[in-house]
């Protein structure tokens, strides 16, 4: 009798085929891009507090980046990397850069050819050094206490980094003025505890979403100064620079698949509600 | 054999440990050296693990190639695509704009972000149907999911600020302390860890079998 049934309107959108809210991400995602809103970003003190660190240290301030992400990661990351550096170079600091992940080297490599069309005084070995991948994790952190140059004997582009000028002043973790690592897993935590922690220097991460509620416990002990956490985070530091690019622009279309995932959510949780009395009813009726 | 197989690794690790260990409670020059004489060597040995892991993968799968095993074509694309990869790398670097370059930013870019832009879909159909109030528990856990969610994104702004307000909230209270004990058990099980290694307790580290 119950198989003859057809089902109600609230099991058979229970069971919506997946194809259909496959659709509806796409749709949402591709909408906002052709035609965007300009819904307002809201900085957060964590974001902000990166921005203002590197804003108010005195032009020339040695400044360390990590760069610990591959391509999964990078339409988070890439955009967030590119606004930092971007405000590390404009500001005039010195920059050396590193790599844990061996996949992610390339994307640092992307963004500084990128920045050096932008700035094409921004000179290699003099304001900045590519110190590229070293294999071992933790141990690289703990090994750059000591010196760059002997950890990383030769930077990316192969030329000897114990004579560069920018080593000259600039050759261990503990003479960097600050620090911010991008971080797609767990190697910052590596670089709070045997690196920052140890040497005392100031740092901020700029994490993927997924991983960012990880990070909070640093921040509120003060282990972290800031972070900035997400496309969302990216695109509160494009803001503030006053440099909108790729993070702004895909926040409407970011917006759209958390209304759309919210409101599925809540609707499926009002319809299973509404199933279980109905089956109650059903039940009843039979009886 | 048997003591360099199974005493002796035993002892470095004891010893290593301890020295490693007494070292951070002297204030010496030398105690500074032998630590990043040491570091040097880590780096050093991790390099070799490295060799060793790309040879066990190529070992795997040409392994799977000779038995011809289910799928074995895609060790074949495996084994290919990394041996042209090394010798691209080797002959023209992997600069940007370079063949290894080429290939790491027009294919291996695409693909990666691609695998993970999926997941999107996946995660909206299977929060659709899996995230359900069914316990009080798992509705206060919806109800925060569902706060952030929205809060930490444009449109949650443009709603309400409390939204956003609130969404902060969650993230630097609830979140923060519950990330705090995992933090601490993690570390407490980690102490633990280094000390039953350093006294041989805990030997799987140097595999198992004969």
């Amino acid at each position: 009798m119950d198989k003859e049934r057809k089902p109600s309107f609230v099991e058979r959108f229970l069971q919506m085929d997946r194809r259909i809210i496959y659709t509806l991400v796409a749709l949402a995602v591709a909408i906002p891009l052709l035609f965007p809103m300009g819904l307002p970003i809201k900085v957060t003190p964590e974001v902000r507090s990166v921005y203002d660190t590197i804003e108010n240290l005195p032009a020339g301030s040695n400044i360390l980046m990590s760069v610990d992400f591959d391509p999964a990661s990078q339409p988070e990351l890439y955009p967030m990397m590119k606004s930092v550096m971007r405000h590390v170079v404009r500001k005039g600091h010195k920059l050396a850069i590193t790599v844990l992940w061996p996949n992610g080297v390339n994307l640092a490599a992307q963004c500084i050819e990128e920045l050096k069309l932008e700035f094409p005084e921004w000179t290699n070995t003099v304001d900045y050094v590519f110190l590229g991948y070293q294999v071992g994790g933790a141990i690289v952190i703990m090994s750059v206490g000591n010196s760059f140059s002997e950890t990383f004997p030769k930077d990316y582009y192969g030329q000897s980094t114990a004579g560069m000028p920018i080593i000259k002043e600039f050759n261990k973790l503990g003479e960097a003025d600050y620090m911010v690592m991008f971080e797609a897993g767990n190697s910052g935590d590596w670089w709070i505890v045997y690196g920052t922690e140890v040497h005392d220097v100031p740092v901020a991460g700029g994490v993927t979403a997924v991983v960012a509620p990880q990070y909070y416990p640093y921040l509120q002990a003060k282990q972290l100064n800031g972070i900035i956490g997400g496309l969302k985070g990216a695109a509160e530091y494009e803001k503030l620079t006053e440099v909108p690019a790729l993070a702004t622009s895909a926040m409407d279309s970011q917006s759209m698949v958390h209304a759309l995932i919210f409101v599925a959510i809540v609707l499926a949780n009002i319809f299973a509600l509404m199933l279980v009395a109905e089956k109650r009813r059903r039940a009843q009726e039979g009886r | 054999m048997q003591f360099l197989r199974k005493q002796f690794p035993v002892m470095l690790a004891f010893v290593m440990g301890m020295t490693m260990f007494i070292r951070e409670f002297v204030p010496a020059k030398f105690s500074e050296r032998l630590y990043y004489g040491f570091t040097n060597w880590a780096i050093v040995i991790t390099g070799f693990a490295a060799v060793f892991a790309i040879l066990s993968l190529l070992h795997h799968h040409m392994n799977k190639v000779r038995r011809r095993a289910q799928g074995y074509g895609y060790s074949v694309i495996t084994i290919l695509a990394f041996i042209q990869m090394i010798i691209l790398g080797l002959v023209f670097s992997v600069e940007p704009r370079t063949p290894a370059g080429w290939e790491y930013q027009w294919m291996f870019v695409p693909m990666q972000a691609t695998m993970f832009a999926t997941l999107a879909f996946f995660i909206a159909s299977a929060a659709f149907r899996a995230f359900r109030a069914r316990t009080w528990e798992a509705l206060a856990l919806l109800i925060a999911g569902l706060i952030v969610m929205i809060g930490r994104v444009p449109i949650g702004e443009y709603i309400s600020t409390h939204l956003g307000t609130f969404a902060d909230w969650i993230m630097n209270n609830p979140n923060m302390a519950g990330f705090r004990g995992i933090v601490l058990g993690v570390a407490l099980a980690q102490v633990a860890i280094a000390v039953r290694i350093i006294f041989g307790i805990e030997r799987t580290y140097m595999g198992g079998g004969d």
